[in-house]
């Protein structure tokens, strides 16, 4: 390993720890027996020797199925992710898998200090709204990881709508991502168009110097149902 | 990541002739005149040729599309040697088209002399919206909605790949029943994914925003490739809008 890539390692590993260790990240961010690719699929019960086909496939091709955000899954399954959080399992052909998560909202009571702190995600409840606010939303596929954090607001009879974002961060053990941008927004949802806001990066990986724009979106219905993007 | 790419290919490849006249989507590229070439690509520094996993995923592309093992080894003979190939090179005239369908796409692949190939693709509906007036889907798209007269699709994703470029965007547009003259409400988030090289962040923007007499209205998104090879050319992909359909092309 030349002295470039330990650096960028160690750099990707910090930036993994700290920006992404409460979403859909790697749980460790070792690349060298792909560890990192390894503990993130068993996250969500990919098997052994689906990963091991995957690991092979990774190393001959550079990526696996889940690598593109355009990629066609076939199936979604949604089951509890990391850090209190809901999670979208989206598995490809190839048995890799997509993973974008939604914090879930501890409830608060109107005019009252969160219990969990800033970095939590809370909802108040009033009378025909309810506010969630700073939940992390993170979208990713084992190589590369975007998160961000929103706030939004349902209301009973209106449209729900996406009050503000920030907090953005990437992570990855295989290439650089540039800073994320705030890429498009669209706060207000009508009857017939969600609300939106996207943040993106574009990645550059240092095994083939290929290279991607990477996105992770907040969706909102008028309803006020939330998912996660990766376009 | 470069097998996700593939899958792009396997989606747009389940679209045909039925797709294109009841939905949504043709997908094409082609590059771009007045090609430039990304001086500061850092990525591809010191590189003369294409990587094993370029090669790979070239190989995989190719056989996707039925390109003979003979011909993808003199392909990538040329690649290796730090040369280009025809679907690479601007003003290449294409040898033969042929359609390759699946459940979900139909895919026109256009061959060239040397044997390399590039993709245009039509999804096929996946759903058809309650009360369009036209027996076109929303396909991809979010959400739809209708009027007197016409049908307005939202945020639809169109993507294009020639196996080493692919490029896409959202777009809203509406169709105007009849001869009604269809256009363009929204674009955004251009994508740009680069094999054997880079891409740099595409540029996007709605070049016509109202089909007219003469044509069709357009949004394009264009980014700069850079090959490992030292190549680099602009290429630019369109959406159109117009005729109460949609399609893409290479410009």
């Amino acid at each position: 390993m030349s002295t470039s890539f330990k650096i960028k390692t160690a750099l990707t590993a910090l930036a993994v720890t700290a920006a992404v260790a409460v979403s859909a990240g790697p749980a460790t961010a070792e690349t060298e027996g792909h560890e990192d690719l390894r503990a993130f699929w068993t996250q969500y019960g990919v098997s052994e020797t689906v990963q091991d086909s995957l690991i092979d496939k990774f190393e001959t091709t550079g990526g696996f199925d889940a690598s593109s955000a355009a990629a066609i899954p076939v199936s979604v399954v949604a089951q509890p992710g990391p850090a209190d959080s809901t999670a979208n399992v989206a598995t490809y052909a190839d048995g890799s898998i997509a993973v974008t998560t939604l914090e879930n909202a501890t409830p608060t009571d109107p005019g009252t200090i969160s219990t969990r702190g800033i970095s939590g995600c809370t909802v108040t409840s009033g009378s025909g709204y309810a506010t969630y606010n700073g939940c992390l939303i993170s979208a990713g596929d084992g190589i590369k990881f975007l998160s961000f954090r929103a706030s939004y607001q349902r209301v009973s009879g209106g449209y729900a709508k996406i009050l503000s974002s920030n907090s953005p961060a990437t992570a990855s053990n295989y290439g650089d991502m540039t800073d994320p941008v705030r890429a498009y927004m669209r706060y207000q949802s009508t009857s017939l168009q969600d609300a939106v806001v996207k943040y993106s990066s574009v990645y550059t990986s240092w095994s083939s110097g290929g290279s991607e724009t990477v996105y992770t979106s907040l969706w909102l219905t008028a309803g006020g149902t939330a998912s996660v993007g990766r376009s | 990541m470069f097998g996700g790419k593939l899958k792009i290919h396997r989606r747009i490849a389940a679209v045909g002739l039925a797709g294109l006249t009841a939905a949504t989507m043709v997908l094409t590229l082609a590059p771009a005149a007045g090609a430039t070439v990304l001086a500061n690509s850092v990525a591809t520094q010191g590189q003369t040729s294409i990587s094993d996993s370029d090669e790979a995923e070239l190989r995989e592309f190719w056989t996707q599309y039925e390109v003979a093992p003979s011909t993808q080894n003199a392909l990538v003979q040329k690649l290796r040697a730090g040369g280009t190939v025809d679907a690479l090179t601007d003003g290449a005239q294409p040898t033969s088209t042929r359609t390759v369908s699946s459940e979900t796409d139909d895919v026109t692949v256009t061959s060239f002399a040397d044997g390399s190939i590039q993709i245009t693709g039509v999804e096929k509906p996946l759903e058809e919206a309650e009360g369009a007036i036209s027996p076109m889907s929303v396909g991809s798209c979010r959400t739809s909605g209708s009027g007197s007269g016409y049908n307005t699709y939202y945020d639809c994703k169109a993507y294009l790949s020639n196996g080493f470029v692919d490029l896409g965007f959202y777009i809203t547009y509406t169709i105007v029943a009849g001869t009604g003259y269809d256009y363009i409400v929204e674009v955004n988030s251009p994508y740009a994914y680069g094999i054997g090289g880079t891409a740099s962040t595409p540029t996007l923007a709605i070049g016509r925003k109202t089909e007219y007499a003469g044509g069709s209205a357009w949004a394009y998104a264009r980014t700069s490739y850079s090959g490992v090879n030292g190549g680099g050319r602009t290429y630019e992909m369109r959406a159109l809008v117009g005729s109460n359909r949609t399609l893409t092309i290479w410009a």
